[in-house]
Parts: structure tokens; sequence; C-alpha cells
């Protein structure tokens, strides 16, 4: 291809990926089965899902009706651990936890994945909505030219 | 030096993956040493049913020691033992759960293991995650060799493993991102290891024109060679193929063909640009592979790919899946073939390789030259041997 700049005889697969990269960038659109797609808006939905620092993943999972055993959480540790020996690991933990809190929350990085796990599932969600009102579209057009005196 | 050569199953029959490596390397290591398979009498990696004769057999001239399996696989108690271990916190009893729900579960192996750990001076165990290399580890002690063949996958990061990982007398890896995976995995530096891979049979003489002759194929072709699974990447290889057809065909430019050659799990879809040649001979495999534009690997999980090193073989260029560190590893590190991690990628590179013969010829020949130097038998012995020998002259100090 003319527009590439290669060295044959002193190959470099990463200069011609990245002359690949340019390219396929260039062309982005020019493939007519996929619409045009609004990158900044795309990463400013999924930032908005995936905030860490309000309540909205709670809220999220109740609203979605998620049942609370599909997703890690904090307690997750203990309740694989039945037994005497993890109940009482279990009570000297919660025991010890108000004092342990003076330094460091343990529980905190548990807790962000609790939340970006909820906020993956509430993106999934959109897309499948999304998914299902396209696949609609799609059907009433279908019908549409199947139909073509109907819609004169 | 006396071996044993552990494996989850073995025999001519099984023609891909760790059990192909393993009957190859043994194959390969008898000419120098006293070789003994020790492996199960299932054929079956699913449900582990006992297919072979217990006891001693003699296969490709090697004594083969086979063990029956107690309990077949329970695929529903599996699946719901796996979700546990690899999405959740989980217990150590949870983790022995999984490992017997898996398999091939055989006690008379890890017992005989036992038994007889002075009869040999090492043992070489395949794929670490499977029950008998898992417990075959375990009593060698320090005699155990591990051939891990691990994909990126969560079992890899579970810590039932790492003990395996760290004890073990050494570890011959298959790839450089194999090996950065476990180390990260395990912090086992310090146990001795190599990246060694595997070779291939070699290639009989091979003419590109009877396979386009034959199968009425003309024009640029990629070719995919393998099961066809979605587990293998397929379904988002078809996806992209359909993409790249329709956009080239609407910028006028003839699109490459896709040849699919293996036996089909997942439904192969019907469009002009397809052919599906069914499973071949393994001669027409190599015509193929010579007479193709480029190899296509859509792999997301492949600890080293047997039909890329046949590609490279027979100086064909390869397309990867960009996902797969070890399959991009291997294209860059060789200069052997163009990978891609999304459609326009994809599209690109067919785009490239089918109009760029000069291109597929000089990814081929890097590819070629790679192979030469680290895939072909006496590289992969030469390795083997030195690393025995490494750890014979520590034994004797």
């Amino acid at each position: 291809m003319s527009e590439y700049r290669i060295d044959y005889a002193a190959l470099d697969v990463d200069d011609v990926m990245e002359q690949v990269r340019d390219h396929a960038g260039g062309r982005a659109g020019a493939d007519p089965s996929l619409p045009a797609v609004d990158r900044a808006d795309v990463v400013l939905r999924l930032r908005d899902h995936l905030d860490l620092d309000d309540a909205r993943p709670y809220q999220l999972q109740r609203e979605l009706r998620l049942d609370t055993g599909w997703n890690v959480a904090p307690e997750d540790i203990y309740t694989s651990h039945p037994g005497f020996a993890g109940t009482l690991i279990s009570a000297v933990r919660r025991l010890l936890r108000p004092l342990v809190k003076l330094f460091v929350n343990t529980d905190l990085p548990l807790h962000k994945q609790f939340k970006v796990n909820i906020g993956v599932a509430a993106a999934l969600h959109d897309v499948m909505q999304e998914n299902a009102t396209l696949r609609a579209d799609v059907e009433a057009l279908r019908e549409r030219l199947d139909t073509p005196d109907a819609s004169r | 030096m006396q071996l044993a050569v552990v494996v989850q199953r073995y025999g001519p029959e099984i023609t891909g993956g760790a059990e192909l490596h393993a009957r190859l390397i043994a194959e390969r290591l008898a000419a120098r040493h006293e070789v003994t398979v020790i492996t199960t009498c299932a054929r079956d990696y699913v449900t582990w049913r006992n297919e072979y004769p217990r006891g001693l057999s003699v296969v490709g001239g090697l004594p083969v020691f086979r063990f029956p399996v107690r309990r077949r696989r329970n695929p529903v108690r599996f699946g719901r033992l796996q979700q546990r271990v690899f999405h959740r916190q989980h217990s150590d009893r949870e983790a022995r759960a999984w490992m017997d729900a898996q398999g091939p579960y055989t006690p008379r192996m890890r017992s005989w293991i036992g038994h007889h750990r002075d009869d040999f001076d090492y043992f070489l165990c395949f794929s670490y995650r499977y029950w008998t290399t898992y417990h075959a580890l375990r009593q060698a002690r320090k005699k155990g060799l591990l051939v891990p063949t691990a994909e990126p996958d969560p079992a890899v990061e579970m810590p039932m493993f790492r003990d395996n990982f760290r004890s073990v007398r050494a570890i011959m890896y298959n790839s450089h991102e194999e090996r950065a995976m476990i180390e990260a995995q395990a912090d086992n530096r310090d146990v001795a290891n190599v990246v060694v891979g595997v070779g291939i049979v070699d290639p009989p003489p091979v003419r590109a024109e009877r396979f386009r002759t034959e199968r009425s194929i003309d024009g640029p072709f990629l070719l995919y060679v393998g099961r066809i699974d979605a587990n293998k990447g397929c379904e988002q290889l078809f996806d992209y193929y359909q993409r790249t057809h329709a956009a080239m065909t609407a910028a006028g430019e003839p699109p490459p063909r896709l040849v699919l050659a293996g036996s089909a799990i997942l439904e192969i879809p019907e469009h002009p640009g397809i052919t599906y040649l069914g499973r071949v001979s393994d001669q027409e495999k190599y015509d193929a592979l010579s007479a193709c534009t480029a190899l296509v690997m859509p792999s997301f999980y492949e600890s080293l790919s047997m039909v890329l090193l046949e590609a490279w073989a027979l100086s064909r260029p390869v397309l990867v899946n960009a996902h797969c560190d070890v399959l991009k590893g291997q294209a860059r590190r060789a200069d052997g073939g163009l990978w891609y991690g999304d459609s326009a990628e994809f599209m690109e590179s067919c785009r490239l390789l089918a109009s760029d013969m000069a291109l597929g010829s000089a990814l081929g020949a890097a590819g070629k030259r790679y192979y030469d130097a680290n895939y072909t038998w006496p590289v992969i012995e030469g390795k083997y041997e030195q690393m025995l020998e490494r750890l014979q002259s520590e034994d004797r100090r």
C-alpha cells in the first residue's frame, strides 16, 4: 500500500502496527455496518456510572433489583470460613474494628470494588436496554420495508 | 537419567494442547534417557471417562502406566465450585473441592508416585491446574519439574497453586509472558527456570498450488486452523471478518477470503467470503498454510500456539489477537506478524496483508528466522538437557 512506509529489509512490526493503528483511526466510520460513536459521551456516561464518592451504587443495586449475593462484599471472607475458628476470628475482628478504624479503614478497597461492580452492572443494564430499543427500531423499519404499500 | 512424565491424558489420538506437548517432549527425551509416562485411563477431558486399559502399555516405544480415574467430572458441581473459587473469596477447603471436582481424580496415581519417588531422578509434570499434576508435584517433592502451560485465566491467581510454583525444582515455561504472569502471582523468581516451549512435527514437502487447485481457492485468504469454538475467539473473528468484507466490498477493494480448517463446535455463518474445509489431513493443513496470505489466530487465551510455529516454519505471516499477551508477544519478538485489538485494526491489517505481498514475505521470513532460532527440536532438546544437567550437578554437591 503506497501510504505505508515500510523498510522490508529491516522490518519493525511495532512501526508497522503504529501505521496500521493510524490508518485504522483515520478510517473510523468507514465501516458501513457501524454507526458513528460519540466517544466523549460514552466516557462521560461510564464515569457517571462508576462514581465512587456517593451512595448512588446502593440505590442502583435496589433499582436494578440485584440479589446481594452476586457481588463481592467485605463479609465474604468470613462466610467462606465457617466453623468455630472462623466465627471466633470474625468476632475478634468485629470487636477490634473500632480500634483499627482509628488507623486504617481495611474495608475500603472492597467497598470500592463493590461499588464498581454495581456501576458495571448498571452500565450493562443500559447497554441491554439500548440494544432492545434498537432491535425494536430495526424490526419496525424492516416491517415498513416489507410492506411498502402500507407506508404510502 | 530415569525420567517420569506425568500428564492427565496420553495417547496418539490426543492431538492437541498440553497432552501433545507432553508426548512430543517425552519421545524426544527418550533418545537420551529412560522415560516412563504416568497418566490416567481417560481420553475425554470433559468427563474423564476411563477408556484406555489400566496398567502398563507401550505407546510410541515408551512405557506408559495408566491409572483409573475414580470419579467422572460432574459439570454442574464443577461449574458451581469454579464460579466460587474464581470470582469470590474462598477457603482452602473450597479450593481443594474444586480441584477434586476438576479432576482427573486419581488417588492411586498419587500414592504410586509417593511409593516410587526414589525410582526416578525427576518427574516432569505437565499443566499446573490438573489434579494429576497438582498432587504429583507434592509427592515428587524436590524431584518435581513443572511445565505449567498456563493461560491468563483466573485459575493461575488461585492461592492454592502458589506453593507448587514456589516449591518445584524447576519450571519450563512456554513463553516469556507465561513466566512474567506466574512470577507476578507466585513471586517465585528464585526457582530455576527457562523459557522453552515445544517444537513441531517437521512439515512434509508442501505444495501451495495443490491446495488452491483442489479447493478452488483464488486470491488472498486468511487461514484459521484449529477447533472452531467461541473459546478460541472464533465468534469475534466471524464478526470482524464480516465487517471487513462489507467495508472492503463497499470501497471497491477485493476482500480476502476466510478459510477455516478444523472441527466446528460453533455455528459457522453462511457468508460468501467464508470457506469451511472441515477436518483436514496434516498434508493438506501444511499445503494450506504455505498457500495462505496469513494465518489468523483469534484466541484470547494461549500459552503457546503450535500452529503459529507451523506457519512460521513455512515462512508465512500471522495475524493474532492483541488481547492475548502470549500471541502478541511472540509476533512482536519474531517480527513475524501483525495483531489487532478491535475491528478497525483487524480490517486495516487484512487490507494491508492482502495488498502488500512484500510485507507478507518479509514477516514470514522474520518468523522463520525466529522459529529456527528458538523452536527447532535441537534448540528445545538442548534447553531440556541443560536444565537436567544443571539440576543433577546441584544434586551431586
